[in-house]
């Protein structure tokens, strides 16, 4: 009984299989795929389009080349700027950015009236520090920095007066300072007093000087890379308009069809930004030697920062985000210009 | 299948290239498009591959109607065709096999079932032996084979088919013909477009003769009726 029904039921769903496969070899059908095989041939027709592209690329080497040459100059530019910047930045790095008051003492000034003098700017509530550096302490520190200490071993007497490093508490308000200084240099012990603030200014307005160039120089030559691979893409186009006039009408919708091109781009800037950083790289080697021989005659030993990890990944990944939105561009406007729409 | 109601086309030169043309193809038809070159045969056909959209009118394809379709649905609509040109428009920097794989590429079929699809398809249209070779080195009879088998490997419930037989010479235009009644009779609405009269007699189905964009004859043909 139980078997008996099973097999109905088997020979139920068989008759039922073989009709559905009858229905569906007789005439025309719409040709359906699942959803499956929809996401696997989306990314195979991905990576079949990225290897494309890559064949694309060195197939005309020397037109490819140039393409990212001119982009590799383009970046590289800013990019330099940017690196001399910070290994200015670097060089200048013993100034610390804070504004600082030197008080030179006279000569002949006795040590018990420093001594009460130091005490009572201490208690100055517009001053936050002071540092007193003896004759002989001033003397030590110019040997050590300077390499000049064979020119002071001739001197009969020390030539360096005493001087106050005075650290001000209020920083922002320059003309608060500029009083400061001028009532410190009203005083009888006082020689001198020099107020390094406009140096110390005038060298963070002209690194931020630098800064805002290189940034404008980054935007306006990224435009450039920009239209340099609108324009080749506009070509590669124009180039195979009759594949894609004919994609279109096998039903290739405008994604299918831009695809490739994107690919394209991205080679374009990946290769443009390798070359950039390699530039770069070459830039700083040659320079390398000339500033190390420069430094040492500072008696520094200083050298040249190059191109790191972190610039290689950023200008790549610049680049290659550059090269996809131009080749978006390009390939949005002038597919949809190809007839069929 | 499809039916045309009162459709004008109207180009930007002012041009009437299709006037008030109303007609009705049932499905599984095979169908005949005459006319002398600038009667609007090609308009009509580019009406129904969605190339271009009618300026009055209405036109519907199974139960769809043209004039509603978005852009972006459009390719999708036209993977239901199978579309077959005069010029058959393969591609010279690719194989055979991947000429006709192409519309199934872009649907996203796997490469198992493009194999076997393609395969079938080249082996309706006798050139299975030719998959691996460049189109270019194939005769013009043998391109337009190609031609047809890409046209029809995604099984399209209607074949449009514009001067097919254009530059082949009658045996082989025959030959082609023939292709097309056999795709009919497994159940495809066929449309071919054609002026060479002679062959349309020969193949005895309904034809529809258009003349300075309007519709001035639908019957069956044979070589006594058929207007000069």
């Amino acid at each position: 009984m139980k078997y008996s029904q099973t097999r109905a039921a088997q020979t139920q769903r068989r008759n039922k299989a073989a009709a559905e496969k009858r229905a569906r070899s007789t005439g025309a059908v719409v040709a359906r795929t699942g959803f499956g095989d929809l996401w696997r041939s989306w990314l195979g027709h991905h990576r079949e389009m990225a290897v494309e592209s890559l064949h694309r690329f060195f197939v005309t080497p020397m037109a490819s080349t140039l393409t990212a040459l001119v982009i590799a100059i383009a970046l590289a530019l800013p990019a330099a700027l940017q690196l001399g910047l910070l290994n200015f930045q670097r060089a200048v790095a013993g100034w610390d950015g804070q504004p600082q008051i030197s008080v030179f003492l006279h000569k002949d000034a006795k040590e018990g009236a420093v001594r009460s003098y130091t005490e009572k700017l201490r208690e100055d509530p517009a001053i936050a520090e002071v540092t007193y550096i003896s004759p002989e302490m001033a003397l030590a520190e110019f040997e050590r920095a300077s390499g000049l200490g064979e020119v002071l071993m001739g001197l009969d007497n020390n030539p360096l007066p005493a001087v106050l490093l005075l650290r001000p508490r209020d920083l922002q308000d320059s003309a608060k300072l500029q009083a400061l200084a001028e009532k410190l240099d009203a005083q009888a012990l006082t020689d001198s007093v020099v107020l390094d603030l406009a140096w110390v200014q005038r060298l963070t307005q002209l690194t931020q000087l630098g800064q805002r160039l290189s940034a404008g120089l980054a935007v306006l030559l990224s435009l450039g890379v920009i239209l340099i691979v609108i324009n080749t893409i506009r070509l590669h186009i124009e180039n195979r308009r009759e594949e894609i006039r004919v994609v279109k009408l096998v039903g290739g919708t405008n994604a299918f069809v831009r695809r490739p091109f994107l690919y394209s781009g991205l080679c374009y800037g990946l290769a443009g930004g390798l070359l950039a950083w390699l530039l770069l790289l070459a830039g700083v080697l040659l320079l390398s030697g000339p500033v190390a021989g420069l430094a040492s005659s500072y008696d520094s030993n200083y050298t040249l920062a190059g191109p790191g990890l972190n610039d290689f990944l950023g200008l790549t990944a610049g680049a290659a985000l550059l090269g996809l939105l131009g080749a978006w561009l390009a390939a949005t406007r002038h597919i949809r210009a190809i007839e069929p729409c | 299948m499809i039916t045309f109601d009162h459709v004008n086309k109207r180009y930007a030169s002012g041009q009437d290239a299709l006037a008030r043309v109303s007609l009705e193809i049932p499905r599984g038809d095979m169908v005949f498009i005459t006319g002398h070159s600038g009667a609007g045969k090609s308009t009509l056909l580019r009406l129904l591959t969605a190339i271009e959209r009618p300026t009055k009118g209405t036109i519907l394809v199974a139960g769809q109607n043209l004039n509603r379709l978005r852009n972006h649905q459009i390719p999708y609509y036209r993977r239901n065709l199978g579309i077959v040109f005069q010029n058959h428009q393969l591609l010279s920097d690719r194989s055979v096999f991947d000429n006709i794989a192409l519309p199934l590429s872009v649907t996203g079929c796997n490469r198992r079932e493009t194999g076997r699809r393609v395969r079938a398809a080249l082996d309706k249209v006798g050139l299975l032996h030719k998959e691996k070779q460049n189109p270019m080195v194939l005769s013009g009879g043998e391109q337009q084979r190609v031609g047809i088998a890409r046209a029809v490997v995604n099984k399209p419930a209607i074949l449009v088919a514009d001067e097919p037989t254009g530059n082949l010479d009658s045996q082989l235009s025959r030959e082609i013909m023939q292709l097309f009644a056999d795709f009919n009779a497994v159940g495809v609405t066929v449309l071919v477009a054609s002026h060479d009269l002679e062959l349309v007699a020969y193949m005895r189905q309904r034809v529809l003769t258009l003349q300075e964009g309007q519709l001035i004859y639908d019957g069956v043909a044979s070589r006594e009726v058929l207007p000069n």
